[in-house]
């Protein structure tokens, strides 16, 4: 057994950290600015969009270093769609593999395409937004979705549409944000910039429709559990610094005369973080590790989600109990944590849902009528 | 035991002709407003609004008639501030906390002239006031201040700067707590001043907190201050701080009607029931969530209601302010996540097709931020564990500390 990162892991945690700090300083959080697009392209050289795309398909899989990067970007709070770039869009691309697929795919691990990913809990995938109804309708889309994040960035929207034009039902719509038809209303949100994305109208003609034949969409969602880990190992990175701002804070802030890391009250919220911040890692270590050796570990993956979800909230109003007030003035740091762990609890499943999904994969009910038949 | 307010005949009365002059009163624009967020005229509104309930005594209902209160009894009172909360209003209707807090301790400890000099104008509706206590490096140590007055003739020159104060839209006067003597004398250097928020050398500097919510830094350089405008005696200001903090832990009128977790709960029913919200009431972990939910701010609100009791009976009290205070502070930081669990997604953005949904997503903020303003939980314990005289041997002296 060995639970070490390899140097070259922590380099990349390292340099993905410093990565999101300056983008973050550019002032990308808003959107996309000339600064934050050129850290785009960066990203992109820098091979961190292929992380997820199997090399037969011209990346270099490594879900274990995907995790590590995420947890670096998440360090930072990194801005902008980088989850769906650099994970979930390439694993769903990637299950479907036709000649679009793979343009798509070159296009995201060159940085000129920016998707944003929408799937909704009615496809039985874990889902990125609250409602996703877009339909195939003829030969136009109909339908909204909400809330979604990250839209001003999008080139493309990648969005699982009903479709009953053919058996499988579903086929997954990759929409350029410049159609007609595709209209973005900004909603009032906790954190990042959210809209409500209404696509009635937007001609198929003006889309790249992929329909996912029946057998497909198991894939579809396998790819998707797929993805979970590492946006776990990303609430992990925020986690984490929210522990190193607490800490760094608790012990320079004098209350009293005296350091306030020295109250035990304070040292208890340090002390829960940091039991939320190593259950939600070591829970997210061991599903990507899993996931590296082997078949999808979808156990390890749904504990890894149930637990962080719930670790990065605990974590970051942990924090916010050892800054008091400084810790709520968005200028401070803290903040985009705090968003982030809103943001992201529901997101690819809430806890419930991981819950009841790690339960099923157990497959306890099934064994325990088989090891007592008078159990309901 | 009786929990009931018991309404006589004269009282039910009274309630129908409060609800009546609001109902021609209050603008509609007030209705599910959010102060929040609200704009200039809005403001105005509210204090049109608080002058037109000054008017009638019913702003401050109980305090004293002979400076503007409305000299009315407990259940009086209660019956305004009750008919307000039907409309989703306060008392006062926009945010004074230092004429609430303020007043409390000028009546205890100001001159007759004081009080007939600085009560109207909060009484009557005339001045909102803003509370400055917190600096850079003065919060919990509340006593540490380094804002300092010195004296300068007939006046005080104040200078420093202070955080986190107010909201949108400016104060007519600060509610201010100083330093006025040497800083070793701890406990017996501090003293509060009514400062005119019109007064040369008063910078404000706006401070935006998460989710969108606005405070102040506020930068005093030599603010020259009549003497007359210190309340409670030079270097007493600790023994004032007590009736002006008991009152903000516990002693509130809204704490009594468990006011903002009730209104939270409200927004959650209307939430569940919106169709955007995609929530489904016969999920058993909805259920349970719903039930957990009342459970803790009906917990909130009968704690309350005793402290309530308790404080205008003028019985005894110990450590229970800070509880029901510091409960209030728990369950408003739990329900942000227990609002994440039932609504998802839709508690963090509005995607709610009627008007429950701006104030639901609020609600993330105000569980970031609900343990810290007004003394934060650690200093709540604090208070309880002493009170209480935990860890003192019970033969010690029970002098303060
Ligand atoms: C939304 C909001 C509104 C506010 N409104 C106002 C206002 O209108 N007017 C105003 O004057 N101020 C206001 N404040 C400021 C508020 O009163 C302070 O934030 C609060 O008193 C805590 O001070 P601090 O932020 O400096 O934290 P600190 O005192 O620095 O506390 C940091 C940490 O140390 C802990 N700590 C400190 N001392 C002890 C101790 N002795 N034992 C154990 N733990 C300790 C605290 O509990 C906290 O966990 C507001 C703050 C917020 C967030």
């Amino acid at each position: 057994m060995d639970l070490s990162l390899t140097g070259e892991q922590e380099q990349l945690r390292r340099t993905a950290r410093d990565f999101a700090t300056r983008a973050r300083k550019s002032g990308a959080a808003r959107g996309p600015s000339a600064a934050a697009l050129s850290a785009w392209a960066e990203m992109a050289k820098l091979g961190w969009f292929s992380l997820a795309v199997p090399e037969r398909l011209g990346g270099y899989e490594a879900p274990f270093d995907l995790g590590v990067l995420m947890e670096g970007l998440g360090m930072a709070a990194c801005p902008g769609p980088v989850y769906d770039a650099a994970v979930l869009a390439p694993a769903v691309l990637s299950s479907l593999d036709t000649a679009d697929s793979r343009e798509l795919l070159t296009g995201i691990q060159a940085g000129t395409v920016r998707p944003v990913v929408l799937i909704g809990a009615e496809s039985g995938a874990a889902s990125t937004v609250h409602r996703c109804d877009v339909r195939v309708m003829g030969d136009a889309l109909a339908g909204a979705a909400f809330p979604v994040r990250h839209l001003a960035w999008a080139t493309h929207v990648l969005v699982l549409a009903a479709d009953t034009t053919h058996d499988g039902g579903w086929s997954l719509v990759v929409v350029p944000t410049d159609v007609t038809g595709y209209v973005a209303d900004e909603l009032e949100a906790f954190g990042d910039t959210a809209h409500r994305l209404q696509v009635d109208g937007v001609p198929l003609s003006a889309c790249v429709v992929i329909p996912i034949a029946p057998p497909d969409l198991a894939g579809v969602r396998s790819a998707v559990v797929s993805s979970v880990a590492a946006l776990c190992a990303f609430q992990v990175g925020s986690c984490q610094a929210a522990l190193d701002m607490s800490v760094a804070y608790c012990n320079q802030r004098m209350q009293f005369g005296k350091l306030i890391g020295s109250f035990q009250r304070v040292q208890d919220h340090i002390i829960e973080l940091l039991i939320a911040l190593d259950s939600a890692r070591w829970t997210t270590y061991s599903a990507l590790a899993e996931q590296a050796a082997g078949p999808l570990p979808v156990v390890e993956i749904h504990l890894a989600k149930a637990v962080t979800s719930e670790a990065h909230l605990a974590a970051c109003d942990s924090a916010h109990e050892v800054h008091a007030g400084i810790g709520c003035d968005i200028d401070y740091g803290l903040a985009p944590h705090t968003y982030l762990s809103r943001d992201l609890h529901a997101y690819l499943g809430s806890p419930a849902w991981h819950r009841r999904e790690l339960v099923a994969a157990l497959d306890l009910v099934g064994s325990r009528t088989a090891t007592d038949p008078t159990a309901p | 035991m009786d929990f009931h307010v018991t309404y006589s005949e004269s009282q039910q009365r009274f309630r129908a002709e409060v609800a009546q002059w609001l109902a021609d009163v209050v603008p509609s624009e007030l209705l599910g407003s959010n102060e929040h967020f609200e704009n200039r005229d809005a403001y105005e509104l509210r204090r049109d609004l608080g002058r037109s309930l000054g008017a009638r005594g019913w702003l401050y209902p109980m305090a004293p008639p002979e400076y503007g209160g409305g000299g009315l009894d407990l259940d009086a009172a209660l019956v305004v501030a009750e008919e307000l909360r039907r409309l989703g209003l306060g008392l006062p209707p926009y945010y004074d906390s230092g004429g609430v807090l303020g007043s409390a301790s000028i009546l205890h400890w100001g001159t007759d002239e004081q009080k007939a000099e600085l009560l109207p104008p909060i009484y009557r509706g005339e001045q909102r006031t803003w509370q400055l206590l917190t600096e850079p490096s003065a919060g919990s140590d509340v006593a540490a201040v380094a804002t300092t007055a010195v004296r300068d003739g007939d006046d005080y020159l104040i200078s420093g700067q202070k955080s986190f104060i107010g909201s949108l839209h400016g104060a007519d006067a600060h509610w201010a707590l100083v330093r006025t003597g040497p800083a070793e004398d701890r406990h017996h250097n501090l003293s509060w001043f009514m400062i005119d928020g019109s007064s040369a050398g008063i910078t404000i500097t706006p401070q935006h907190l998460l989710g969108g919510i606005d405070k102040n830094t506020i930068f005093l350089d030599e603010v020259r201050v009549p003497a007359g405008r210190l309340v409670g005696g030079e270097n007493k200001g600790w023994q004032v701080a007590f009736t002006h903090l008991d009152h903000e832990h516990g002693l509130r009128s809204d704490r009594f009607l468990g006011q903002e977790l009730h209104r939270a709960w409200e927004r959650i029913v209307e939430g569940i029931a919106d169709p955007a919200s995609g929530v489904s009431t016969d999920d058993p972990v909805v259920v349970d969530l719903l039930a957990k939910i009342y459970v803790k701010k009906e917990t909130v609100r009968l704690l309350g209601k005793r402290n309530y009791w308790l404080a205008m009976e003028n019985r005894p009290r110990t450590y229970e302010g800070p509880q029901g205070y510091y409960l209030e502070k728990k369950t408003t930081q739990w329900l942000a996540s227990a609002l994440l669990e039932l609504f998802g997604g839709a508690a963090t953005a509005n995607v709610f097709a009627g008007d429950a949904g701006a104030a639901l997503v609020e609600q993330q903020a105000l569980g970031a931020m609900a343990m810290h303003g007004g003394g934060t939980g650690e200093i709540q314990k604090l208070i309880m564990s002493r009170a209480l005289r935990l860890g003192k041997p019970a033969t010690s002296a029970s002098a303060p500390e």
